[in-house]
């Protein structure tokens, strides 16, 4: 590609964005969290969140449900950020899993790498977790101060693991829409 | 239109025949002769003349949004001998901006903190990666007319040239191709029909260093022009000129 110089996975290819830059040292191109703490509501919703599915992803059930996350990486191989993301369940070839219509970051290495390589729609946005008396509070806004979502949770008691492995199974089939623009733009 | 994803809510639309417009803009750029070998930083089918430039600008209105930019660029002749400027580095201050510069055009950007202040006699931009790790500082005094300079740094059209760059998922889906897309400034007309447009004496410093943003990897040789100016501006799309591997 460029004439010379060390190569990443990301333009710029000599200082890439996102990805190791010397992939023969990195044991595999994954990008991994440590420490993340994350509040997260799942719903049963209307099914007119099917008009937002892409084609090939059918509701998993009726109602359909959905969910809303919201998190901190205080450590990632993109930098630290926080993440918004919604969530509808889906079914793909028998399987369950969940299509991302919207998703927002705070850092741009996690925006490029989320549009670019697996077409989640990121955009940057003021989120945020915090702690107050017994309650978790994780928000949303975009621009800042216009309020999105607010996510509040009371941690009373244990979760079932067999719940936790209904809802979010170890191995979580996300989906999202890649797309590149094939559009040949001529100027006059 | 070209629109980003989400589809519902895309994060950028561009209109294919107006291209991306600006208003209200002012920026400083300074020209200078390159230092040292920068053939490694530059693709295929294009050839270095030997110059390079910074440009710090902030835009008050565009159809990406308010935001500010910086850009290196290394002045390039294409194959069919247009004069242009490849684009090894550019760094934003908005996500549309960044997406729309990536997806569409391959314009290499990231975020960083960007400035263009005006002090006492002299108009200062900057480039921070992250906050208070200073990559770039530009000053200029503005105080001589420029305008017999500016059809050789910013004819119209101006050439730009990047490498949109999609990596592939398990060796399916990545492209790597090289993009030619234009400028066209409009500047801005004093009440005396003058255009706005200054130079004036400037230093660029790469204040310090970073192998992470290696923007000091085109060293400055000498400055040959500096110039302040406010301008409207269209952004659009020529061709892509070939597939990379």
């Amino acid at each position: 590609m460029l004439k010379g110089s060390r190569e990443g996975t990301s333009i710029p290819l000599d200082a890439g964005l996102y990805g190791a830059s010397m992939q023969v040292l990195a044991k595999d191109v994954v990008t991994e969290y440590i420490n993340c703490e994350a509040v997260m509501a799942f719903f049963t919703t209307s099914e007119e969140v099917d008009a937002l599915l892409p084609e090939g992803l059918d509701l998993y059930s009726n109602p359909p449900n959905a969910a809303v996350f919201i998190a901190n990486y205080p450590y990632s191989t993109l930098g630290p950020y926080y993440e918004m993301f919604s969530l509808i369940q889906v079914e793909f070839n028998g399987s369950m899993g969940y299509y991302i219509p919207y998703i927002y970051v705070t850092n741009d290495s996690a925006l490029a790498a989320g549009r670019e390589v697996v077409g989640a729609p990121k955009k940057l946005a003021n989120i945020g977790i915090v702690k107050e008396n017994d309650t978790i509070l994780g928000y949303l806004e975009r621009p800042k101060g216009k309020r999105l979502l607010s996510l509040s949770v009371k941690p009373e008691q244990r979760i079932s693991d067999e719940l936790i492995e209904s809802l979010m199974p170890r191995r979580l089939e996300l989906y999202s829409l890649a797309y590149c623009h094939q559009s040949r733009v001529v100027m006059d | 239109m070209l629109k980003g994803i989400p589809f519902d809510s895309p994060l950028y639309e561009i209109d294919e025949e107006r291209g991306i417009e600006y208003r209200n803009c002012k920026a400083v750029t300074a020209l200078f002769t390159i230092k040292n070998d920068v053939s490694e930083l530059i693709p295929e089918g294009l050839k270095s003349l030997g110059n390079g430039a910074v440009w710090v600008s902030h835009y008050g209105f565009s159809t990406v949004g308010t935001y500010n930019e910086y850009i290196s660029v290394i002045q390039v002749e294409d194959e069919v001998g247009d004069m242009g400027y490849y684009i090894p580095y550019i760094y934003v201050t908005n996500d549309s901006a960044l997406a729309a510069g990536r997806e569409v055009a391959g314009a290499p950007k990231k975020l960083a903190k960007i400035e263009l202040t005006q002090e006492l006699d002299v108009v200062q931009g900057i480039l921070e990666r992250p906050t208070g790790k200073r990559l770039v500082t530009v000053t200029m005094k503005p105080n001589i007319r420029a305008k017999e300079l500016i059809e050789y740094i910013l004819p119209k059209p101006t050439y730009l040239y990047s490498v949109r760059h999609l990596p592939p998922i398990k060796g399916k889906g990545g492209v790597t191709q090289l993009i030619k897309w234009y400028a066209n400034v409009d500047f801005h007309l004093d009440p005396s029909g003058e255009k706005v447009i200054f130079s004036g004496p400037a230093s660029v410093t790469y204040d310090s260093p970073s192998v992470i943003d290696p923007v000091h990897k085109i060293e400055i040789g000498t400055i040959l022009s500096a110039i302040y100016f406010e301008f409207d501006m269209k952004l659009g799309f020529v061709d892509i000129l070939r597939e990379l591997r």
